[in-house]
């Protein structure tokens, strides 16, 4: 059954839910993310009164008020609409021409990242089931190939000289100019302008076919992310609003996630409890092994070792299991964009650190490292959390003793929703 | 019909892309944050100077600053302005700037 949300089904009040509208999963993800955004930067605040309009006609609202404050009031009601999954198609269309109708209105107010936010929500607003996520798809390519392509075509962007002038007031970090100086002359601002060409290029390309989309996806990551440290600007919403907009190039599972476990364990049925508090959609279907009746031919001796997460047919254990449980809970996103847009002080610029610890954790440079983490906890869970009973073995010992495969000693509850009140 | 408005606004942005290959603005046509113009602002009104304010006021742009959008972006603000609502202040302006740390470069309004 597809993961496509029901309109049947009574859409939820809670803005961190995403269930009970007519978008799929990553869609709907995708709209809240950017309205929260779009909320906590006060954009729909900057929007226009009509002042030089690309649009001759616009001017006849020159004078009429109103017209502002309508395209304020729309954006602020198309978000917070947005948030509590309230007529949500319609919502993104009132954002989406809010802000469409500014970016036209005035030529002061026209920011390519303002009409980014505004295609996108227009596009949201606009799926139907036949196009799927193409629309937004296509917004994101066409925005990288056009970008690409102004790049390539521009002689300054080409010969380094863009850059070499631009890092000037916008780079502040030392290191650039330290290693520009210890290079031949030019050689650094003509390398990064080229990079980023060939990033643009790679992103409006990759993402195009499924097999080189998760390239394409880290490769505008680290763009993106790669700017912020460089400048430690946001360019606007584009920091937030591209990446977020990734989501809709995830292919999200259309059937439940099995998490296999070991229900022999208490660390692992409290863990259990703990991620099941956090899975608003139910999305995960915790299950003990020993109880399972498919172990998607994984042996038992390996579940009691490691937990699985199967999703399509793909099989995570460990730290990797965990990783793509975090990756598929939508509240993750949340939690991300959450911490990324806390207000910086003077003194600490935390977005950058923030932004780079969000990749790198997530990037499979980190896998070993969480591998260890998962194996060191993994083998004393019987000692951590020592209120809960743990009666499994050690392997050394299980192997000596025997196991106490289909003998559990704790029984978890059969229906998941009990084990979310404990 | 939701796909026919769907695929039009891509098909305008197309446009809008295609076009800007044939003239130096960048209206619509993404192109972000692909300039960098330092530039400054004069304008004289009956032979007074505009102060900062009254600059800020007729443009809603700061005098001298860092643009990241091509100069002509610039120049098609100050000319709407002196078109449609400045038509008759007979104001004179001079924006000079340098595109991507190039040599300077001059426009004056009115155009000659």
């Amino acid at each position: 059954m597809a993961r496509e949300m029901k309109s049947t089904v009574a859409p939820s009040r809670n803005p961190f839910r995403l269930g009970g509208v007519d978008l799929p999963m990553p869609l709907i993800l995708v709209a809240k993310l950017l309205a929260a955004c779009l909320l906590a930067r006060l954009l729909w605040r900057d929007l226009p009164d009509p002042f030089l309009p690309m649009v001759p006609f616009l001017d006849s609202f020159r004078n009429a008020p109103y017209f502002g404050w309508a395209l304020r009031g729309a954006a602020l009601i198309g978000a917070v609409a947005v948030l509590l999954n309230y007529r949500l198609r319609a919502a993104c269309l009132l954002i989406g021409s809010a802000f469409l109708l500014g970016t036209l209105s005035s030529r002061i107010y026209f920011e390519n990242n303002r009409m980014f936010l505004g295609c996108v929500f227009f596009l949201l607003g606009l799926y139907e089931r036949r196009t799927g996520p193409w629309l937004v798809r296509i917004q994101v390519m066409l925005v990288f190939f056009s970008a690409g392509l102004n790049k390539l075509l521009n002689v300054s962007w080409r010969s380094g000289h863009f850059f070499d002038y631009w890092s000037h007031f916008a780079i502040n970090k030392q290191m650039y100019f330290q290693l520009a100086s210890l290079l031949p002359q030019m050689f650094l601002p003509r390398f990064m302008s080229w990079m980023t060409i060939t990033m643009e290029f790679s992103i409006a390309f990759g993402l195009l076919f499924r097999r080189t989309r998760p390239w394409a996806i880290w490769t505008g990551l680290l763009l993106a992310l790669g700017m912020n440290v460089l400048t430690e600007r946001t360019f606007g919403v584009f920091f937030y609003a591209m990446p977020i907009c990734y989501l809709a190039f995830i292919e999200w599972p259309r059937s439940t996630i099995t998490v296999l476990y070991d229900g022999d364990c208490g660390f692992c049925a409290r863990t259990r409890r703990w991620m099941e508090r956090f899975d608003l959609e139910n999305l995960f279907a915790w299950q003990p092994f020993q109880q399972a009746r498919d172990l998607y031919g994984i042996s038992k001796e390996a579940l009691r070792q490691r937990l699985y997460v199967v999703a399509e047919g793909k099989k995570y254990s460990g730290f990797r299991a965990f990783k793509m449980m975090a990756l598929y809970n939508p509240l993750t996103y949340f939690f991300m964009l959450a911490a990324l847009m806390l207000p910086q002080s003077a003194y600490l610029h935390h977005r950058s650190w923030v932004a780079v610890f969000f990749v790198l954790f997530f990037s499979p440079l980190f896998v070993p490292v969480g591998e260890t983490a998962y194996a060191w906890i993994a083998s004393n869970r019987h000692r951590i959390l020592s209120g809960e009973t743990c009666t499994v073995e050690t392997p050394i010992h299980s192997e000596n003793r025997g196991l106490h495969v289909g003998r559990p000693t704790w029984q978890p509850p059969l229906d998941p929703g009990i084990s979310k009140h404990h | 019909m939701r796909i026919t408005a769907g695929v039009c606004l891509l098909l305008l942005q197309i446009v809008s892309v295609v076009h800007a290959r044939f003239v130096s603005s960048r209206w619509l046509a993404w192109a972000p944050n692909d300039y960098a113009i330092e530039y400054k602002l004069q304008v004289q009104i009956d032979g007074r100077d505009l102060s900062t304010d009254e600059i800020g006021k007729r443009y809603q742009l700061v005098p001298d600053g860092v643009y990241e959008n091509p100069a002509e972006n610039l120049i098609d603000i100050v000319r709407q302005r002196e078109r449609t609502y400045g038509r008759n202040d007979r104001a004179e302006a001079l924006l000079v700037y340098r595109p991507n740390g190039g040599a300077p470069q001059e426009w004056r309004w009115p155009e000659k």
